[in-house]
């Protein structure tokens, strides 16, 4: 005869599905024979039945997201050797382009705000602006602004953190129009990149070029020897400001704003 | 052989996604993970042969991230309870009654989540997931002894804590 105890650490088992050959055939006949274990079966079935039912309790707004996942999934081609800077760009574009926002309302007059992106990032690059929160990492900027500004950003993770070509560095808060603006500082082959973002309420994208993609208006423009890439999109506007030469322009618009991850 | 694969990661994204939102406790961050995941898996594709088991080793790698992510953001490592009061058990609850009576089934849902994640996170490979004990040995890199003790804990642990909860409500 086999004791009691065992035949409670069979139930789990057997429930599990992990009983098998002989022992799984004693099971069956103590079961048979005795009501005390029949009626612990039925209860511990009863339990893991209830854990399953739990399930369906995890609910998760995931359409978008899955359609679009499945879709790069799908698209994805094995071999990928040339990474191309621009890609790389394009990037940082389309991770912010999926930034949630929740914008307060906003009361000043509008500035140059691309001429106080380039004097933050020659601020930044100075050591004038140290940065707040040092990280390389999307999440941990993301909580750090959180609750500091009155519009919410995140930055979401790079699609393929293995390949990514740029890094994050850390991030700060500025002023501008007597309220705070968020300034992301990155590097991409050592050398420096600052991303601002404020309301569009009280900034407006400019540039002596104009470059219309999936319906946003880039404006670019190149000042102090820097570059600067501007637009708004969802109630945010955005500047960044880098010096890497021969860059391509309309290239990383197309990339990122159509949302494709193309061969990289 | 690719087309295969990439068939089965698209339709394991809805049990990564819940098995992310589980552990991690947000949405932004388990879709985070969730992608990240399955970007790891199409570049490491060729590491498969034609009986891999997908579906545990997409888990395997999105719980490595997890772990490391945590890492990162120095939360302190899981303290498992080992000793758990010897629980009754008596379970009058049958799972019809779960289904309709929404109150039940929401104390058990925050009696889950009240579990310390070693415990949220093998109840719910065994039984969201209904992996085999030997897939979650090797999801969760350790033998099938421990899972097996772990899952019992687990359990126990999960009907001590809702019972609390539910007595308190009565
Ligand atoms: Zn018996």
């Amino acid at each position: 005869m086999i004791d009691h105890k065992t035949i409670k650490i069979w139930i789990n088992l057997y429930l599990d599905g992990e009983l098998a050959g002989d022992e799984l055939e004693l099971f069956k006949q103590h079961i048979k024979e005795c009501p005390d274990c029949t009626k612990i079966l039925k209860q511990q079935r009863d339990f893991i039945d209830s854990i399953r039912a739990l399930k369906d309790e995890v609910k998760i707004q995931s359409k978008d997201f899955k359609t679009e996942l499945t879709k790069q999934i799908e698209r994805f081609k094995p071999e990928r050797r040339k990474t191309i800077k621009y890609i790389a760009f394009a990037g940082i574009i389309a991770i912010l382009l999926i930034i949630t926002i929740s914008f307060i309302y906003f009361h000043s007059e509008r500035t140059d705000f691309v001429k106080i992106a380039v004097e933050n990032h020659m601020r930044q690059v100075n050591g004038q602006l140290p940065l707040e929160v040092v990280s390389s990492s999307e999440t941990e900027i993301s909580n750090w602004f959180n609750g500091k500004l009155k519009f919410n950003f995140r930055l979401p993770r790079y699609p393929d953190p293995s390949n990514q070509p740029y890094r994050i560095k850390g991030a700060r808060l500025v002023a501008l129009n007597n309220d705070y603006a968020a300034l992301v500082s990155y590097e991409m082959d050592n050398r420096p990149m600052t991303l601002f973002v404020a309301p569009s309420k009280s900034a407006t994208p400019y540039g002596k070029r104009k470059v219309n993609f999936k319906e946003i208006d880039f404006y670019l423009d190149t000042r102090d020897g820097f570059n600067i890439l501007s637009w708004t999109d969802k109630g945010l506007t955005y500047a960044l400001v880098f010096d890497f030469e021969n860059f391509d322009w309309k290239k990383p618009c197309i990339v990122c704003h159509s949302q494709e991850t193309k061969e990289m | 052989m690719i087309e295969k694969i990439k068939k089965e990661i698209i339709n394991s994204i809805d049990s990564l996604l819940r098995y992310a939102i589980v552990m991690v406790g947000n949405e932004e961050d388990a879709k985070d993970l969730v992608q990240e995941t399955c970007y790891k898996a199409l570049k490491n594709m060729n590491s498969l042969d034609e009986n891999s088991n997908v579906k545990a080793w997409l888990f395997t790698i999105m719980r490595n991230l997890w772990i490391n992510q945590r890492k990162r953001s120095q939360i302190s490592p899981v303290q498992l309870d080992e000793t758990i009061e010897d629980v009754c058990d008596e379970w009058n609850i049958n799972p019809e009654e779960l289904l309709i009576n929404n109150e039940v089934r929401q104390i058990l849902m925050r009696a889950l989540n009240e579990l310390p994640d070693a415990y949220r996170e093998i109840l719910v490979l065994r039984y969201f997931e209904d992996f085999s004990y030997n897939e979650i040995s090797k999801i969760l890199n350790c033998p099938v002894g421990t899972v097996m003790s772990r899952l019992n804990r687990a359990r126990e642990k999960l009907k001590e804590t809702f019972l609390k909860i539910y007595e308190k409500k009565q």
